[in-house]
């Protein structure tokens, strides 16, 4: 038997899995987007979905979410890199304790983490009564639950160790004594970060970017629950087209095409910015 | 003499709770070519380090060009430093690595590449700018390294093992090199390094380090002609090592006795005026042959009981007749030079050829 052969057969079982569990149900929500409108769907070849779609009307959630998902990236990617960074510089055994321990959120459960947050954010909840006892005069409570800004919390904290792991991978394989080099020819240790550090560890911060906000745009536990139905995003747009009335099963599935698109030509355009010397090839 | 441009006094450094610097005194000459030489954790990169300003010392006083430095260990801009890994800028090219430091002394752009092109010449590695470090062959990365380190224009430069990496052709090469841009720049080396070979070709002066001590700072020919210690011996080169002690003594000579032999040892070829109890030769200043040599203080009978062919020469273990001594002697090859195991010889050497140390290596 040949080797490629071989590897052909090693490759069956994960190709035959993904075809039935990804590809097939890919195709038949491509398929729902192009059906006409019916109850709950009517097989006729309609673009109707995504003429729907073009509603000024989604317009402000797919705005909304976008922001979100902007403005989370950028607070985990200034939250994380330190992060990061003060990660990889500790001693090995910490070093890896830490790693853990960003670990965390992502073992427990959503729900779970959820409504904690919810227990925080409402009225008379932690951040309130905290706010009240430090002498907090504003008219009423302060209640952050079913606003955008709880949302925003909510992502950056659910979404913080994925940009996090692929800052830390990128810091990992930076050669610290290039900083010592850098010092050592009259840089500051601002110059040596952003002419070394910062380029070096480009790689990783574009892909967490990119991870975060892809997440964060498609999100939907952490907005349906801690945004409420005030605070709309892309989700929950989704899932009310497929459960809620009106039922729309096309648009839902229009949406989610073209989501999938966007990102997909995201995920393209940073590749092709991705070249720099520091990124693999 | 001018002024040192490196003065250590006292200097001390721990590190994870070890002392691995234990009192270090140097002084470093304008333009000289010193190494610190010693087997690895010997202290000699900290040593270096400490010098760079990369560590502040336990104890001790450093003065870099007339300034004292241990008090402010900020990167002295007088000071460049070549890494033992190079430490290249991976995603700048050639031309940018070395004008990083130019960059960072606000030299005019014009002028920064003008000095590029010209230290990259230097190196012999005109043409190379637009690459990038992964690009080159070691010894080309070494030379960037160099370039960084030389184009702005410090007055001393440490090398900490620099051309470890690099295999022994090119690094011989590269010995050559170095040297010569050190003489030609008029610049203060400080190098770091074990082999023994190197230091010994390139230096002015030498340290020997051992367990964070200085044992012996001399030329290369005071280091390898008068050892201090039998580690210093022992580290630098080849040496025959025979225990024993002095029995007499008048002007013109000294008798040692060991395992059986009296040998006559030059009274000023001993380290101390008492004489010692350790006598070194060098296996390349014995002298062999089939018939004594008559003009030879010192002449033992003996036959080979092994040989070791070199190319340019060869050594061959000698067992001495009337003791229990084995002797190795280095010989370049000719054709009279040419003996086989089982050979009866006769081997000698003048009193001058001999070393008498203490015998006793004073360090913890």
């Amino acid at each position: 038997m040949t080797d490629a052969s071989k590897g052909f057969r090693l490759l069956a079982a994960p190709l035959a899995f993904l075809a039935l569990f990804f590809a097939a149900p890919l195709a038949l929500v491509l398929a729902a987007s192009l059906a006409a409108r019916g109850q709950p769907l009517d097989w006729a070849f309609s673009l109707g979905a995504y003429q729907r779609m073009l509603d000024p009307l989604f317009a402000g959630v797919f705005l909304r979410s976008a922001a979100l998902a902007a403005a989370a990236t950028l607070t985990c990617l200034l939250l994380g890199f330190p992060l990061a960074y003060f990660i990889v510089r500790q001693p090995p055994p910490r070093r890896r304790l830490l790693y853990f321990l960003v670990l965390i959120p992502l073992t427990a459960n959503s729900l779970v983490l959820t409504y904690s947050w919810i227990t925080i954010l409402r009225p008379q909840g932690f951040l309130d009564l905290a706010l009240q006892s430090l002498g907090w005069f504003g008219p009423g409570p302060f209640v952050l639950l079913y606003t955008p800004a709880a949302v925003f919390l909510g992502l950056t904290y659910w979404y913080l160790p994925f940009m996090v792991y692929p800052i830390y991978a990128s810091l990992e394989k930076v050669d610290f004594t290039l900083s010592a080099a850098a010092a050592d020819l009259g840089a500051t240790r601002r110059q040596t970060f952003l002419r070394i550090i910062l380029p070096l560890s480009t790689p990783g911060i574009l892909a967490g970017s990119m991870l975060v906000f892809i997440q964060c745009l498609c999100a939907f536990v952490v907005p349906d629950m801690l945004g409420g139905s005030k605070t709309l995003m892309i989700g929950s747009l989704i899932q009310q087209r497929f459960l809620t009335l009106p039922q729309d099963w096309p648009l839902g599935a229009a949406i989610s095409i073209t989501l999938l698109a966007l990102i997909g030509a995201a995920v393209f355009l940073t590749l092709r910015l991705d070249r720099s010397p520091a990124s693999p090839r | 003499m001018s002024p040192a441009s490196v003065i250590l006094r006292g200097l001390r450094k721990s590190l994870g709770g070890q002392e691995v610097v234990k009192g270090i005194d140097l002084d470093i000459h304008p333009g000289e070519f010193f190494s610190l030489l010693g087997p690895s954790g010997c202290g000699k990169s900290t040593t270096l380090r400490l010098i760079a300003g990369f560590e502040s010392p336990a104890a001790g006083e450093i003065h870099i060009n007339g300034r004292p430095t241990h008090a402010t260990p900020a990167y002295v801009h007088d000071i460049n430093l070549v890494f033992q890994n190079y430490a290249l800028f991976p995603h700048l090219t050639v031309h940018q690595n070395i004008a990083f430091g130019l960059e960072m002394q606000q030299v005019p752009p014009a002028e920064a590449a003008r000095r590029v092109e010209e230290i990259l010449a230097l190196v012999r590695l005109s043409g190379y700018g637009p690459r990038l470090p992964r690009e080159l062959s070691g010894g080309q990365q070494q030379r960037v390294a160099l370039a960084r380190a030389l184009v702005t224009r410090p007055s001393i430069v440490l090398l900490d093992e620099p051309l470890g990496a690099l295999d022994l052709k090119l690094r011989k090469e590269m010995q050559f090199e170095l040297k010569n841009l050190q003489s030609t720049l008029g610049l203060t080396f400080i190098y770091v390094t074990h082999d023994q070979e190197e230091a010994l070709t390139m230096s002015d002066r030498i340290a020997v380090m051992h367990q964070g001590r200085i044992l012996q700072t001399g030329t290369p020919g005071e280091i390898y002609e008068k050892p201090a210690s039998r580690f210093v011996a022992g580290f630098i080169g080849e040496s025959n090592f025979l225990e024993g002690r002095v029995v007499s003594r008048s002007a013109q000579s000294l008798h040692f006795e060991a395992s059986g032999l009296t040998i006559q040892v030059r009274p000023e070829n001993a380290a101390s005026p008492g004489g010692g109890s350790l006598l070194t030769i060098r296996p390349e200043k014995i002298w062999i042959g089939r018939s004594p040599a008559p003009d030879l203080e010192n002449v033992f009978p003996g036959h080979i009981t092994d040989s070791l062919y070199y190319g340019t020469h060869t050594l061959f273990l000698v067992a001495l007749d009337r003791s229990s001594l084995t002797l190795q002697v280095r010989r370049q090859n000719h054709k009279e030079n040419h003996f086989r195991k089982g050979d009866a010889v006769c081997i000698g050497w003048p009193g001058e050829s001999a070393w008498l140390l203490d015998g006793t290596d004073c360090h913890d």
